[in-house]
């Protein structure tokens, strides 16, 4: 038997996995300071046929289950700004090509742009492709819409692409159909956007169960607590003696 | 013919007297910790997802300490003491899991090495990035990225749920552990397959 025990902790071994880059100046690079970020839409110039701000929500969301981290991405209302700022904005860019520094609307649907102060993201801005070009983003599905947004918003909070053909923040989405994250990601993401359940903000999760405001550490301490009370109802059952 | 052998390994299986938790018994072992399963995350290049997530391998350490009874506190710390890391180790993430079992010995005749536990826990995942830079496609083109230089950590409250079957010195455990439990978004689930040996105590 010790043998067996010997030869199972020599097979502990450490096992490969994707790379998650970052954007930035320096392998310092963070996030935005906030992990509360509101994201602002424009959709003046945008196709009747695609609906930006679902889409836009629906892509936030892939990024806000992330387990692991305290980010949380929110639609801050409609804008008629076309500029990189704070907070960022979603608009859609008939002449992408150009505002892109050459980017080819035949084959891009998108581009982020976040800006750096410092070790920080200031300000930023998603452009969508709605040019005269192939990659126009009326011309695929809703699916791969989704897709392109989640992949965009990954660069707006700081992440590079990454070496991982799985991962949403891969250069090219290949034949992937549906926006999930893969352990890159979310390793990605927690990095940049840790969350702390220990300090006492969203303990186990509270707060984010369709809630703005997430309840007191107290209450969850009192939800932990129910799942003791079993073990006292059993054991006042069972040993009623020891509980007199 | 069959049915006679399987009964009698069987019975020679459960014959074993022994109990899963034992007052002030050490054990130590290792495990295989599944990260994310249950089709969370995509790990094809098409996107499917898995239903078993990142593996990490953790040891283990648990001692137990009788509350009353067949009931036991015991308290048990795992740490991937080889983290998992990138192609290039460009990053590492160590793992750390505390886990506050209240379990119970199912006792009886043929479930004696049988026990099933739950209980609050901590999980920590340390991502300690070593610099650089990298050349990845962008768009048509190429562009120079960071690779991660610092050290952050990202710490969970988790809720446990588990069980296990001792035998000899052996104990086998499975435990299921919740991340974000109130969250029915973000609510996330990892897998612990384990082997432990009792080294000391065991009253």
């Amino acid at each position: 038997m010790k043998i067996t025990f010997v030869c199972l902790m020599i097979l502990v071994c450490a096992r490969t996995s994707g790379a998650f880059t970052l954007l930035g100046n320096s392998s310092n690079a963070l996030g935005w300071s906030d992990a509360n970020l509101g994201i602002m839409i424009n959709t003046s110039n945008c196709p009747a046929s695609v609906d930006v701000v679902a889409v836009s929500i629906a892509a936030m969301n892939v990024w806000n289950y992330s387990p692991t981290s305290s980010l949380k991405l929110y639609y801050a209302g409609s804008t008629t700004s076309t500029s990189s700022g704070f907070p960022p904005v979603i608009y859609c860019e008939t002449n992408f090509q150009a505002s892109t520094g050459g980017l080819d609307q035949n084959q891009v649907l998108g581009a982020a742009s976040p800006s750096y102060s410092g070790d920080s993201i200031s300000s930023g801005v998603i452009r969508l492709n709605v040019s005269v070009g192939n990659a126009n983003i009326s011309n695929y599905s809703t699916d791969v819409q989704k897709l392109i947004l989640a992949h965009e918003i990954g660069h707006l909070i700081g992440l590079g692409h990454s070496q991982k053909a799985s991962a949403l923040m891969y250069y090219s989405t290949g034949t992937k159909t549906t926006p999930v994250l893969s352990q890159d990601d979310i390793d990605g993401i927690s990095y940049l956007y840790p969350a702390n359940e220990l300090n006492g903000k969203n303990m186990a999760g509270c707060g984010l169960v369709g809630s703005s405001q997430p309840p007191s550490s107290g209450k969850v301490l009192l939800s932990l607590l129910f799942l003791f009370v079993p073990l006292l109802i059993y054991g006042k059952l069972r040993w009623p003696h020891r509980f007199a | 013919m069959l049915k006679v052998r399987v009964l009698f390994v069987l019975a020679l299986f459960f014959a074993v007297k022994c109990f899963a938790y034992k007052n002030h018994s050490l054990t130590i072992g290792v495990g295989y910790f599944a990260e994310n399963v249950f089709n969370k995350t995509s790990q094809n290049d098409d996107g499917k997802t898995g239903l078993l997530g990142a593996a990490n391998y953790p040891l283990s350490a648990k001692y137990d300490l009788q509350m009353s009874g067949d009931w036991f506190f015991a308290p048990q710390l795992s740490y991937t003491l080889f983290p998992r890391s990138t192609n290039d180790s460009a990053a590492k993430v160590t793992i750390t899991n505390l886990i506050f079992q209240f379990g119970k010995n199912l006792g009886g005749v043929m479930s004696s090495g049988f026990d099933w536990y739950f209980g609050p826990g901590c999980l920590s995942h340390q991502t300690k990035g070593n610099g650089g830079t990298t050349t990845l496609p962008n768009g048509t083109g190429t562009s120079v990225v960071n690779l991660p230089g610092r050290t952050q950590t990202a710490q969970k409250i988790t809720v446990n749920f588990g069980g296990a079957y001792s035998f000899g010195k052996s104990r086998m455990t499975l435990d299921l552990i919740t991340e974000n439990f109130f969250s029915n978004n973000k609510r996330n689930y990892n897998l612990m397959l384990g082997y432990l040996y009792e080294i000391g105590g065991g009253l």
